[in-house]
């Protein structure tokens, strides 16, 4: 257990590093804006289409919603460590580029904390920034041109606080606290072979920063041996704080020119999910979720675009036996899942939406601990208009411990 | 079965290490297009700062000391003609013993080498005449100028005219006028015990000029002028029993004084009006032409006349770019007749030379020349002034009596090296300043 421990606090410090050191997307998309949303699900829901606003935190740690953590374990801490492997594919009708992107996902923690009340915390990534992307412009007034390139990293960090209540039996409320900061650095560098110019850097740091609470509801319903859920979650419109510095360099001399200060402000918008789950006692779920985000009104700037309101659906399916058999294969839980997302901005006249479907396996371990392994094939934008197309390949590895922290040992 | 479990959660610890661990990679590139980006930046080629040429001609052609004694006469297509003379002085002989008793004096033969520079037809026959000088060639500050001249005797003591060879390896020969041979050996004979002999023999013998006939010599050739090279050859013999010929070569001066003036005779030329470094003749009232020529003085000097335009442009981006490009006026040059490299240097109002630009890196500029072999109208000198000119916009008040002037690098006081160049006002291929500018947009 010592050995365990240890591990595990290497495993948060590495984390910690790791997720504002990566770049978990490489795709051109994640220009705008803040970047491409990141899925706040459990490698368990990963698998099923990241559906499950409406699934208890049983034995797994559900961020999706808050209200979920007043169902765990009153002797176990649930640990959950994540990581995902992403084979990029993005075309053009031209070109064509493929990337191999990784990074941890999330880590969490989650703890009874009370009678009624379930605790948790958990740090992971909100968006990404990562892209690289090369044009070409015309030198004003001449046929000749010169190459650009646009460099992109960063991303919104998420720590939250997770509290789940159980009101009466059934029904749970839940808030989670979150700070979110990040930032996106962009530079654009313009060389000029042709006339053998300088090469000048076009530097922009912006740096966000907030607080926000998302709240959430699940009602469990026994009918017969089987049960149903109804759950929801929802966030007011959070404005991020945001200042910048933009620096303009050359490879000659020095800065040419610096400044820095506040930005317009922008909002994380009002959102909210729905969800249903239905339960059978054979170890049967089928759960699904539907969202809404009033991105419309976030205030964002998208070049070339317009931020636009977004609905998204998840639907899964899960199958885990209710006993236990000698068989491995028997013992897994197996999932299968497709979701389809709006994400945030229409750029050139064209909606970008993304759609995949994703399956998922558990394998048990001693206790309550699990691995989750989950694969995923996502699709999105188009390549009309000169945008992309993007294919993605994701294989999700999470390690769950469960361990009974919190139970002293009465016989030795 | 426990040790299933451990082996099961070391491994998969250790699989989300390694993917963490594993390095982004990227294979393939997207060109997108400028659109899907977006930026606000741009680069654009601008015509706000217009370029002014004028000639003028530096009084401060130093030709002493250049290892290079040029002699001829040439007629320039547009200067007319030029004349070039070289001015010796004389040192006393330390080498030259003479026996009155035994030697016999035969001849003596001023000697010159060719160093290879020429321009002109070579082709006519050349005349060269040497002169004394009657007037004691001195300078105040050490340096003799291409405008110096010292009078010397209208007879000459030698004339020869030779069809000329001036590649290295031939010498030139003139035999001097035996009188002033004679002179020279009595004046050897009767101070040669004296203390003073050398202050002496400069009172008596002040110098010699080697110049041509205007009216047949069409070249100007570059004799080597250093104290081996330039020599006086005598021959005498002995009497007695055998003869024996003897021949001693000495140099003109051991010291070294040289320098070459330079004359342009047709004053109806207004290039050749220009009499001091501080008068301009403006591009507009030249044809549209500036012209620059070595040994004569002739510089050409570019100003900005609209260069504080680009303050007003200063917070909005910055030159990338800026490159000046000289047209060689093609209809009057040859290719032969390009100088392979000019100079530029930072000039003030009085056409006050401070010093030759340098890039970036500290390095002396130079210029490019791209040559168009084919229609000859795309031939032009090429300045990178990006630095220079990202420097100016640096100054407090950006002064526009700062500008440029491009000249020659080498052989300034002892050749007629040139180049007419196209002004900004040519009709046909004119210089230009090429600004290439990036905006940038600001929060």
């Amino acid at each position: 257990m010592t050995q365990n421990k240890l591990t595990l606090a290497l495993l948060l410090l590495t984390l910690t590093l790791g997720l504002t050191a990566q770049n978990n997307t490489s795709s051109p998309y994640s220009r705008f804006g803040i970047g491409i949303l990141e899925s706040k699900a459990d490698v368990t829901s990963a698998g099923m289409g990241h559906a499950g606003v409406a699934l208890s935190s049983d034995g797994f740690l559900n961020n999706l919603n808050p209200a979920s953590y007043s169902s765990l374990d009153s002797t176990n801490l649930i640990f959950n460590i994540q990581g995902r492997l992403s084979f990029a594919n993005y075309e053009t009708s031209n070109d064509q580029q493929r990337n191999v992107d990784s990074n941890y996902e999330a880590i969490s923690i989650g703890f009874r904390a009370g009678k009624n009340w379930g605790m948790g915390f958990s740090l992971s990534p909100y968006s990404s920034i990562g892209y690289s992307v090369n044009t070409e412009k015309y030198i004003l007034g001449t046929i000749d041109k010169y190459p650009v390139e646009y460099n992109g990293k960063g991303g919104l960090n998420q720590i939250a606080w997770h509290n789940g209540f159980r009101i009466f039996k059934g029904l749970s409320l839940g808030v989670s606290t979150s700070y979110l900061w990040g930032s996106s650095d962009i530079t654009e560098v313009s060389y000029y072979p042709s006339i053998i110019g300088e090469t000048i850097y076009n530097e922009r740091n912006y740096h966000f920063s907030t607080l926000m609470f998302d709240y959430g509801f699940q009602w469990h319903q026994a009918i017969g041996q089987n049960m149903f859920s109804l759950a929801a979650t929802a966030n007011f419109s959070t404005e991020l704080n945001s200042h910048y510095t933009h620096r303009i360099y050359n490879d000659v001399t020095s800065d040419l020119s610096s400044s820095s200060g506040d930005t317009r402000n922008f909002s994380i918008p009002m959102g909210y999910q729905f969800g249903l789950a239905y339960q059978t006692h054979k170890g049967w779920t089928i759960v699904g979720d539907f969202r809404y985000n009033n991105w419309a009104e976030s205030d964002l700037s998208i070049s070339y675009g317009s931020p636009r309101d977004t609905y998204g659906g998840n639907l899964g399916l899960q199958y885990a036996p209710t006993r236990y058999y000698d068989s491995f294969f028997k013992r897994l839980h197996y999932r299968i899942g497709a979701f389809y997302n709006q994400e945030y901005y229409s750029v050139l006249k064209q909606d970008i939406d993304s759609k995949g479907i994703t399956a998922g396996l558990t394998i048990p371990l001693r206790g309550k601990s699990r691995v989750n392994l989950a694969y995923e094939y996502k699709h999105s934008g188009t390549t009309s208009n000169g945008l992309i197309n993007e294919q993605f390949n994701t294989i999700r590895v999470g390690l769950t411990f469960s361990e009974k922290w919190f139970q002293k040992t009465q016989f030795k | 079965m426990h040790m299933q479990h451990q082996t099961i959660y070391k491994h998969t610890v250790f699989i989300i290490v390694l993917i963490v661990g594993l390095a982004s990679c990227q294979q393939g590139e997207l060109d997108l297009r400028d659109d899907f980006i977006g930026s606000d930046s741009y680069t654009a080629l601008i015509d706000t700062v217009t370029i002014q040429m004028s000639t003028f001609r530096s009084d401060s052609v130093v030709s002493s000391s250049t290892g290079s004694a040029l002699i001829g006469h040439i007629h320039h297509k547009l200067l007319g003609g030029q004349e070039a003379k070289s001015y010796f002085t004389m040192s006393y002989p330390n080498d030259l013993s003479w026996d009155t008793e035994k030697q016999v004096f035969d001849s003596l033969l001023v000697v010159l080498k060719p160093n290879g520079y020429y321009i002109g037809d070579t082709i006519a026959d050349a005349e060269y005449h040497v002169h004394r000088v009657n007037e004691t060639i001195s300078s105040d500050d050490g340096y003799y100028y291409s405008t110096n001249s010292f009078s010397y005797d209208e007879v000459p003591i030698a004339s020869k005219s030779f069809h000329p060879s001036p590649g290295k390896g031939n010498e030139l020969t003139i035999r001097l006028n035996d009188n002033f041979a004679k002179e020279i050996i009595d004046f050897v004979n009767e101070y040669k015990n004296h203390s003073d002999k050398s202050t002496l023999f400069k009172e008596q013998f002040k110098g010699l000029v080697f110049t041509c006939d205007t009216n047949t010599t069409r070249s100007a050739i570059g004799y080597s002028s250093g104290d081996e090279s330039a020599i006086f050859r005598f021959y005498s013999h002995t009497i007695g029993i055998e003869k024996e010929e003897i021949v001693d070569e000495l140099s003109i001066d051991g010291t070294l004084t040289q320098f070459n003036h330079f004359y342009s005779n047709d004053k109806s030329i207004k290039y050749n009006q220009l009499d001091n470094r501080k008068t301009l003749l403006r591009e507009q009232d030249a044809d549209n032409m500036t012209l620059l020529q070595n040994g004569s003085g002739l510089q050409f000097r570019i100003d900005f006349p609209t260069i504080n335009n680009l303050l007003e442009l200063k917070a909005q981006g910055h030159i990338v770019k800026a490159e000046l490009r000289i047209k060689p006026n093609m209809e009057v040059m040859a290719i032969k007749d390009l100088p392979s490299t000019l100079y530029i240097a930072d000039i003030y109002r009085a056409n006050e030379i401070w010093g030759y630009l340098s890039d970036s890196n500290g390095n002396t500029l130079n210029s490019s020349l791209v040559i168009d072999y084919i229609y000859q109208e795309d031939t032009y000198y090429t300045f990178d002034i990006t630095y220079y000119l990202n420097s100016r916009l640096l100054e407090p008040v950006v002064d526009i009596d700062r500008g440029l002037v491009i000249s020659l690098p080498d052989n300034v006081g002892s050749s007629y090296s040139w180049l007419a160049a196209n002004g900004k006002t040519s009709g046909n291929n004119p210089s230009e300043l090429l600004l290439y500018y990036y905006y940038y947009d600001t929060e």
